[in-house]
């Protein structure tokens, strides 16, 4: 296999050139304009050979014998998944892969691998492993028995923790990690893998058998490509492969469906503070709908590439750097992803000019969805990536990269060798074109991390009330005053029950109905209403989601127990979820938390879309409730508590407004994130004291 | 340098692979050498693997030729000359490289200023004409000057002052010379930089930029006679400096006393550095110590990470590496030891195994673990055209020799464990070393 370009070709070209370079050298040299190019070499893309071991292992070679060495690359291939309270399972198995076997400590691994000079790296995700072509066995016996037969032993995972967690103490002194954190928790949030940040708690909850059980499950030969590359033919490779992971049995892979990402709803200003910062590091961003083998991924590449993905002559670091001398460096990035694609436009800028260097992000990332590029500019960047695209071939490696992304990603077999034609034919209209699909300037998280000085400044870019603070996981973080001397628990609750109508009238009301509509996301829109009766011998409520007047949930709740019933079938609610709904139920609840058994305490002020607020903490037990009163009016806008599966949901309480003629307030929306999305629910209509039907607070005949 | 995307820690591994290790089995790397005229030495290397060609320059200019009162200079420089000449216009340095597929970029040390191109084989004489338009005839003015004034400030910012740990390497290159210019790093300082007129600026590019004092050095997809016929259409009429180059004489006198001290920050894990003085690059000596930190942190199984970071477990990393210059440079060794650990303890722990290198010869195996690294390294160092082109400069440059591309490796495998101990009693002394924690200040937020 070769990845040269024919000799003969060359040399014709060569010749020309000779030719050329003859006449002129004669003459005045004239330095005044570039010189011409010569004839454009030509590119030739090797093919590497590909075979599958029985056992589901693909091996794919390339040869070359430029020198006396031949590296492993393994690849396994298996969806992300989940590891929600275990988050940073993966990135711990990689630490922990070479960490011992029955056969050799880690120790030994190191210096048996370390003595043959050569190199061996492996992560969650299979390794990489070189060495001269002399000492290849003697690599691949220490180097497969790390990988099949690891026993993560208990104080090697122990120690590796305490290293782990050492470096994360240092997170919140590195902007690049907390931005890095920032943009995977708010393109992805927690309940996509992407989104997923390693914190003390999650590391902590890591155990052996997590390892154990990961390595079982998704070390297996059917989900791995091996990549050899150098000094050795296919027929050695094979053998080699043969040899060191023929005896590895295969698995099923288990499939996790993951979330879809969602834009956020309007711009989103993601702050993280660093005290003392100097610099605000911003990243731009959003998840994109760009798998791999896009058909429009040649104009894509071009796309990022004019805006900011790749030369120096793209234009956030042309306007940025070059013009404004706000960065050392602008750009974006718009890579193909598998799961879930995002771009990210980013810049270190000092910290007096962050809203300065916003305005020019967002104007240059409307402008290339706004107007089409100049062909002059989309000539450079086409010869852009022709140049990265030659240069990559370099490296003998990438011709095996291509055949892995081929296999993967099943793209047609000669998707690499037409990608420059791809490439040629993009015009001025598939860039914009392409910029209209891929960017949502209305839709992005801008995500800012820097010295707490310049949030204010960040105000205009939020298209919501207020910006969102995070800590240096991408957690949020709430940033708290104290509460002026004399604030207490009862006071704040009566100034709210006062902007409502009063506590006395809620507490005389036998029951309510509301009736109006629930969204899930953006689009899905179903009607809701809820029935209340409170009545303290009588308690009871049913709420009911319907769809063109046909009921799809209605769940209905007694403190006898309760029955939700959906897709036709009744089934019984958990008992602990329906005395959580019964505890709830009371309009006037939080006038009476003391005799409930909680403990209130004021915890201090802060602001909740932009209002100053003050927070109260009801605690009993293990469980905590927080509460958010607006200082204007007295309202609770805001409040967490535990919901029905245990997570704690925050709920926003908007548009406090009067229904019926007893002078009742009620807000009629009510809002919360739930699994990437935001549910609102909105009331139209509210009865208070009404005639309810018996049978409609028992679903069981 | 110009502009890159840096990782912290990134430091340590440049360290590590900075030596240019040997080759035995490794293919020769063949190449052309000839000066022109006007004192330009050139170096060609032809591989016609891909059809590609690196174009560099190499001006043996750094840091330690600036003025005390001008510091940051040359890196700067650097950045001004990608702002036009006579023929190019402000802005197209990039644009002409980028039109024809290629990119570029420089970076700046202590000892020498490094330009490059990376182009398609038919993009060889734009790359010609760029750098001999650069070394000619650069316009500097102030419009360039006044905004990568203001782009180096933000580097600086971004690669510095932002950067967990960013003034390690500032801050010990301050204490380990009192004299050599290497008491400065090549980012520099920005009083200086605002303080340069352009008259500073022209007599900067009037007495290192010319071509007496550069290496043009090319490899790839070429044929030597047409590029040999090119470079001189390009170059030859490039007239010959008329200044001496200033090169720093000052020889650092020995430190009789260690010199500690302890530094507060906001960085949550405490870091302790020690510097030794080392001899300069390419000395005998150099090579002893050179394999000396290999053997403390030549990869896992080294001594130092084995027994800090593994059997003690006092650390998140320790090792110590050759920061081999031009004139006498450093050993810097550094640990980042785990929350709530001491670091004296982790210092003691580092002194133990230098103390130990002084006492005993390392065992057989150890020295053939070295020379299968160096061996290693050397076979698989040689891969890419832009690495070619600048090693082969650099051994020009530094040691008159290019041809230690080829041959450097036995200065190596030359070495005997006496040597290795030798140069552990010699150069790691305590009382020549300095000695910094980087400790976290408890009035720091967050």
């Amino acid at each position: 296999m070769k990845l040269i370009s024919t000799t003969l070709l060359r040399r014709a070209g060569l010749f020309a050139m000779a030719l050329a370079v003859s006449t002129l050298s004669w003459g005045q040299v004239d330095r005044s304009k570039a010189p011409e190019a010569g004839p454009a070499p030509e590119l030739k893309i090797g093919t590497p050979t590909k075979l599958k071991l029985d056992n589901g292992l693909q091996v794919i070679v390339v040869e070359n014998h430029r020198m006396p060495a031949v590296s492993w690359n393994m690849t396994l291939d298996y969806p992300p998944f989940l590891e929600t309270d275990k988050a940073g399972l993966t990135s711990m198995a990689s630490d922990m892969m070479s960490a011992g076997t029955e056969a050799r400590t880690k120790a030994q691994i190191a210096e048996d691998v370390e003595f043959l000079g050569a190199s061996f790296r492996a992560n969650a995700r299979g390794f990489f492993a070189s060495s001269l072509s002399k000492h290849t066995g003697d690599l691949l016996r220490i180097v497969s028995d790390a990988i099949l037969n690891p026993t993560f032993p208990e104080e090697e995972l122990e120690k590796v923790k305490k290293q782990v967690s050492s470096g994360l103490s240092n997170t919140p002194t590195s902007p690049g990690e907390i931005a890095g954190n920032l943009v995977s928790a708010t393109n992805f949030g927690s309940l996509h893998p992407y989104g997923e940040v390693m914190t003390e708690e999650t590391l902590d909850n890591i155990s052996r058998q997590d390892l154990v059980e990961y390595h079982k499950t998704y070390f297996r030969p059917n989900a791995a490509y091996l990549i050899v590359v150098g000094d050795i033919t296919p027929d050695e490779a094979y053998a080699k492969a043969n040899a060191h992971f023929g005896k590895w049995y295969r698995g099923d892979i288990p499939y996790t469906r993951i979330m879809p990402a969602k834009f956020p709803t309007g711009n989103q200003v993601r702050f993280a503070a660093v005290e003392g910062a100097v610099q605000s590091t911003i990243n731009i961003t959003q998840p994109v709908p760009f798998p791999p083998g896009h058909p429009d991924a040649a104009a894509i590449q071009l796309m990022n590439s004019i805006l900011g993905g790749g030369a120096f002559s793209g234009r956030l670091m042309q306007n940025l750097r070059e013009d404004k001398a706000f960065t050392y460096g602008a750009r974006c990035s718009l890579s193909a992803d598998p799961v879930t694609a995002q771009f990210i436009a980013y810049a270190d800028v000092r910290s007096e000019v962050t809203d300065s260097a916003l305005v020019e992000f967002m104007a240059e990332i409307n402008r290339i969805r706004d107007e089409q590029v100049d062909s002059t500019e989309l000539a450079t960047a086409k010869a852009f990536l022709s140049g990265s695209f030659a240069r990559s071939l370099e490296n003998e490696g990438t011709v095996a990269r291509f055949a892995l992304n081929i296999e993967r990603y099943d793209l047609p077999e000669d998707y690499y060798q037409t990608y420059l034609q791809r490439l040629d034919a993009v015009t001025v209209e598939d860039i914009q074109r392409v910029a209209k699909n891929m960017l949502k300037p209305n839709n992005l998280n801008i995500c800012v991390v820097g010295s707490p000085d310049i949030l204010n400044k960040l105000r205009p870019f939020d298209a919501g009330n207020g910006i969102d603070q995070y800590d240096a996981f991408g957690r949020v973080r709430i940033p708290r005053a104290d509460a002026p001397t004399g604030t207490t628990v009862e006071g704040v609750v009566s100034r709210h029950f006062d902007a409502i109508g009063g506590a006395k009238a809620w507490s005389k009301l036998s029951g309510m109905t509301t009736e109006g509509s629930v969204e899930f996301g953006a689009g899905m829109s179903l009607q809701h209403r809820e029935d209340k009766r409170f009545s303290k011998k009588a308690q009871a409520m049913r709420t009911e989601l319907a769809m063109a007047g046909q009921p799809v949930m209605i769940r209905a709740i007694q403190p006898a127990g309760g029955q939700e019933l959906q897709m036709g079938n009744v089934s019984d609610m958990d008992g602990s979820a329906v005395a959580m709904m019964m505890d709830y139920l009371s309009p006037i609840r939080l006038t009476k938390m003391d005799k409930l058994g909680y403990q209130g305490t004021v915890l201090g002020q802060e602001e909740v879309a932009g209002e100053p607020s003050t927070i109260l903490e009801f605690v009993k037990g293990d469980v905590k409730e927080t509460y958010w009163f607006r200082n204007s009016d007295g309202l609770l806008i805001q409040q967490q508590r535990p919901s029905l599966d245990g997570s704690l949901v925050v709920e926003k309480l908007e548009m406090y407004i009067p229904f019926g003629d007893l002078g009742l307030k009620l807000p009629a929306s009510r809002s919360s994130a739930m699994a990437g999305q935001t549910m609102i629910i909105r009331v139209a209509k509210a009865s208070f004291n009404p005639e309810f039907d018996e049978n409609a607070f028992n679903l069981q005949r | 340098m110009r502009f890159t995307s840096f990782l912290f820690l990134s430091a340590a591994a440049a360290l590590a692979s900075s030596a240019a290790w040997g080759q035995t089995e490794a293919r020769q790397i063949e190449f052309t050498e000839f000066n022109l005229d006007n004192g330009l030495h050139v170096i060609l290397h032809e591989d016609h693997s891909t059809p590609l060609v690196a174009v560099t320059v190499l001006y043996h200019v750094g840091s330690k030729n600036e003025r005390a009162d001008r510091t940051g200079m040359a890196h700067f420089f650097e950045h001004l000359l990608f702002e036009g000449s006579e023929n190019i216009a402000r802005g197209e340095f990039d644009s002409y490289v980028e039109n024809a597929g290629g990119i570029l970029n420089a970076n700046t040390t202590q000892d020498r200023t490094f330009y490059y191109e990376l182009l398609p084989s038919n993009q060889l004489e734009l790359g010609l004409w760029l750098e001999s338009e650069r070394m000619l005839h650069a316009k500097i003015e102030q419009i360039g000057i006044d905004t990568q004034n203001e782009v180096v400030k933000e580097e600086k910012r971004q690669r510095y002052d932002n950067q967990p740990y960013g003034q390690l390497l500032p801050t010990t290159m301050a204490m380990a010379y009192n004299e050599h210019p290497y008491q400065w790093t090549p980012i520099g300082s920005m009083e200086h930089l605002d303080a340069a007129d352009h008259a500073d600026f022209m007599e900067f590019y009037e007495t290192f930029y010319v071509p007496e004092n550069a290496t043009l050095s090319i490899a790839g997809d070429l044929d030597v006679a047409e590029t040999r016929a090119l470079i001189e259409k390009y170059f030859q009429d490039i007239p010959r400096g008329s200044r001496d180059i200033p090169r720093p004489t000052v020889i650092e006198p020995a430190r009789t006393t260690e010199v500690r001290d302890t530094i507060y920050g906001k960085d949550r894990l405490p870091l302790v550095v020690q510097a030794y003085p080392i001899p300069a690059q390419g000395t005998p000596d150099y090579y002893a110590v050179d394999m000396l930190n290999q053997v403390l942190s030549g990869g896992e199984s080294a001594r130092l990470n084995q027994r800090v970071v593994e059997n003690d477990q006092l650390a998140l990393f320790c090792g110590a590496f050759s920061f081999g210059l031009e004139d006498p440079g450093l050993t810097l060794g550094f640990a980042m030891c785990n929350m709530g650990v001491d670091p004296r303890q982790v210092e003691a722990a580092m002194n133990d195994e230098v103390e130990r290198m002084k006492r005993e010869l390392i065992s057989d195996r150890e020295l053939q673990k070295l020379k299968n690294q160096i061996e290693y390294g050397f076979v698989t160092g040689n891969q890419s055209m832009a690495g070619i082109a600048e090693s082969l400069a650099n051994y020009h440059t530094y040691f008159g020799d290019a041809n230690l591309i080829n041959t450097e490796i036995e200065r190596y495998l030359a070495i005997t464990p006496e040597d290795i101990r030798a140069a552990a009693q010699k150069y790691y002394m305590p009382e020549q070393r300095v000695t910094l924690y980087f400790l976290h200040d408890p009035n720091s937020q967050p």
